[in-house]
């Protein structure tokens, strides 16, 4: 795997940060509470690195993603993955309801799906418009499972990228951190850091 | 043919699914507008399509919805939107008049015969869903309440249940728990220590009931079973006997309780041990038992002593009566026998007949005085109301006085309701007994009243030459006499016939001397109740 420079990782989570700082004005626009976006960082892993982090991180618990798959000749896969406890604290704040059992119901998954879907257009959003490039996107899924399971990764080869961004979403005293993972063929991955080097 | 014609051709599939369809052009024209949207919004095609959307759902212009679309027209990734966060995207009604719930996703699909691209938005209901995850969360918390109720009622149980035991152990009370099924009983330690058990030790209703006394244990296990029959309140006392062989008394209560089916399932109860208070009250048992023992033998005895004294009564009024006579007749013959020899005795054969006739005269009083005594009591003497004062006057009057004496009756004297005759001669005992042993001609005697609680205290006091200590109690012995009888006129008696006569009226006679000191005589009468 080709090794990013520091300023093609800068880059990159400048990239990563329009697309959320876009997915927080819409956010707030919609919701009554006030909510900051961040992502503080961004990481380039192979898939045992990722593994590892996310194991670490998330353990045995239960996990809640939203997955938006692309192809064409940039495909890839962008999810946005909240442990199923955030999620639904997230959600309870959102929409004024108690915070009540920790149990992702239909109505909350709805919710949780369009945060998601919010946030991970926000991040094509500037990826696209980056590439210019015109993409074909499946329809937005929902699932819920424990990190090794919702990685699928027996799909993927020791020639898949991920990128790592971690977000926390701050809304009214209450911090939560998504991840937000990018993954991507190698030939996808170089399309996107060329164009990233044209930027620098 | 205009794109509208085009695109209900080319979109026509959309006809077929269960999902609220339509298709916008990037300037919001409907191009497509399917057949569940008909149905759901009542809005028919013709009227639709080829108008703005927002003139017929204003609410799609809002910024919320239009920054996202932007993103579709050019050819973004779809967008959902939430029935959470947005109610009516496209507002729809259920026949029953209420509101679907909908997600709503938003799809950028290329536009017909130019760059660019449509949105196609596909709109689900999730109305039944959505209202049965709202009962069901409706259920569940209803549940979790009725959980923290529950639990809250089961810590107060057993916060209450911690405090029972305290305040039982406090008293020594143990508490048992039957399982009738089992037949193991989960008791309190006061209760093992109550029967003797190890603290420890796992215990059925076959170890207690072996605990129990052999002559009690019928009886317990009848009551044990009536209560189980019943449903009554079971209480019980009874011994038991420890592995060491110490008797123990107890006293248990308790209830059984069913299954709801009228099956006994558990009987529960409490135990005391009583052992202290049940020796305590056999002791006061024994007690009274020999204290009725003593009574009946007091009364048994003071029968016979009433008994006696009137056997020994009658005995001396018999007797002294049928003395009387022969004696009479021994005075008689003396008397003419003198009478006939007169002139013709010697003198010392003179003196001797005078001696005869003084003998029996003695004899006389005596036996007089033995039929006195032997009366006082048996006789009935009715009460009047009795000026004691004037009364020893009367007494004094009828008594002879030597003329040097003086009588001072001291005041008050007290007026009572009571037996003149008997306090009269105790009076005149008294006085004539002063009198008769007083040494000099010109005595003293001085008579007063002091007034007791429930009765009087007459003294009858003189000058003379006083009793001896010695012979205080002697006086009023019958037939006692401090000189002999030679020496003086009494015959003894009437002292003892003042004590019988103050004692049957249930007063007390006593006299404060000394030699040389004079003499008190005291005795206590009894004021009547009839006063």
């Amino acid at each position: 795997m080709k090794q990013l420079t520091e300023e093609q990782i800068d880059a990159l989570q400048e990239l990563i940060n329009i697309g959320v700082g876009r997915a927080a004005s819409i956010l707030n626009e919609m919701l009554d509470s006030r909510i900051i976006l961040q992502v503080p960082s961004v990481k380039v892993l192979d898939l045992k690195q990722l593994q590892q982090e996310l194991i670490d991180r998330f353990a045995d618990s239960q996990l809640a993603a939203v997955q938006l798959s692309f192809t064409g000749s940039f495909s890839g896969t962008a999810e946005l993955v909240f442990p199923t406890e955030s999620a639904s604290a997230l959600v309870a704040l959102l929409t004024g309801e108690e915070p009540g059992t920790p149990d992702l119901d239909l109505v909350k998954i709805g919710t949780l799906s369009e945060i998601g879907n919010i946030v991970i257009n926000g991040v094509m959003g500037s990826i696209g418009n980056l590439l210019k490039h015109h993409m074909n996107y499946a329809l937005p899924i929902y699932t819920e499972n424990s990190i090794d399971k919702l990685l699928a990764l027996e799909n993927y080869s020791d020639s898949t990228v991920f990128i790592l961004a971690r977000a926390s979403f701050t809304i009214e005293q209450l911090e939560l951190i998504g991840d937000i993972i990018l993954i991507f063929e190698t030939s996808s991955f170089n399309v996107l850091i060329e164009a990233i080097e044209q930027l620098i | 043919m205009d794109i509208i014609n085009r695109s209900q051709k080319e979109f026509s599939l959309l006809d077929c699914i269960p999902i609220g369809n339509c298709i916008i052009k990037s300037d919001y024209t409907v191009l497509f507008w399917n057949y569940s949207l008909e149905q759901w919004t009542k809005i028919p095609r013709e009227k639709i399509l080829g108008t703005p959307i927002d003139r017929h759902f204003p609410q799609l212009k809002k910024t919320r919805f239009t920054n996202r679309l932007e993103q579709i027209f050019q050819g973004g990734p779809p967008a959902i939107f939430s029935s959470q966060l947005h109610e009516y995207i496209i507002p729809a009604s259920l026949p029953e008049g209420r509101w679907r719930v909908q997600q709503t996703t938003v799809t950028a699909i290329p536009a017909l015969e130019e760059e660019g691209f449509y949105a196609l938005i596909s709109t689900q209901d999730l109305t039944d869903p959505t209202f049965r995850v709202q009962e069901y969360r409706k259920l569940r918390d209803r549940a979790l309440t009725a959980k923290e109720v529950a639990e809250a009622a089961q810590l107060e149980a057993e916060n209450y249940a911690a405090k029972l035991v305290l305040a039982m152990d406090a008293a020594r009370m143990g508490s048992w728990d039957w399982d009738l099924a089992t037949d193991k009983i989960d008791a309190t330690i006061q209760f093992k220590r109550i029967f003797g058990f190890v603290d420890g030790e796992e215990i059925t209703y076959a170890d207690c009931i072996e605990r129990v006394h052999p002559e009690d244990v019928e009886r317990v296990r009848a009551s044990l079973q009536s209560s189980i029959n019943t449903k009554e309140n079971y209480k019980a006392q009874y011994r038991i006997i420890w592995p060491d062989g110490s008797l123990h008394w107890v006293s248990a209560l308790g209830r059984c309780y069913d299954d709801g089916r009228g099956n006994a399932v558990r009987f529960v109860g409490m135990v005391l041990d009583i052992t202290d208070r049940k020796q305590a009250e056999l002791q006061l048992e024994k007690q009274a038992r020999e204290l009725t023992q003593l009574n009946d033998n007091l009364t048994e005895t003071s029968e016979k002593l009433v008994e006696r004294n009137q056997e020994l009564d009658r005995f001396v009024y018999v007797v002294s009566h049928d003395l009387k006579a022969p004696l009479r007749a021994i005075a008689n013959l003396s008397q003419w026998i003198e009478d006939d020899l007169e002139g013709q005795l010697l003198e010392n054969n003179q003196q001797q007949m005078k001696l005869l006739r003084n003998r029996v005269a003695r004899l006389d009083a005596m036996i007089d005085g033995l039929l006195a005594y032997s009366r006082v009591g048996r006789t009935k003497i009715s009460e009047e109301t009795v000026e004691v004062g004037k009364l020893v006057e009367e007494i004094s009057d009828s008594l002879v006085i030597p003329e040097a004496f003086t009588l001072k009756i001291r005041s008050p004297m007290p007026t009572i309701f009571t037996k003149k005759l008997l306090l009269s001669q105790v009076f005149s005992n008294l006085i004539s007994n002063a009198i008769a042993h007083h040494d000099r001609s010109d005595g003293k005697i001085e008579i007063w009243a002091t007034e007791k609680e429930d009765c009087y205290e007459f003294a009858v006091a003189d000058d003379g030459p006083g009793i001896a200590p010695k012979d205080r109690d002697r006086i009023f012995t019958i037939f006692q006499t401090l000189k002999s009888r030679d020496a003086q006129e009494s015959t003894g008696i009437g002292l003892s016939i003042v004590k019988k006569i103050v004692e049957t009226e249930g007063g007390k006679v006593f006299v404060e001397s000394d030699l040389g000191k004079g003499a008190t005589f005291r005795f206590t009468w009894l004021k009547s109740s009839q006063c």
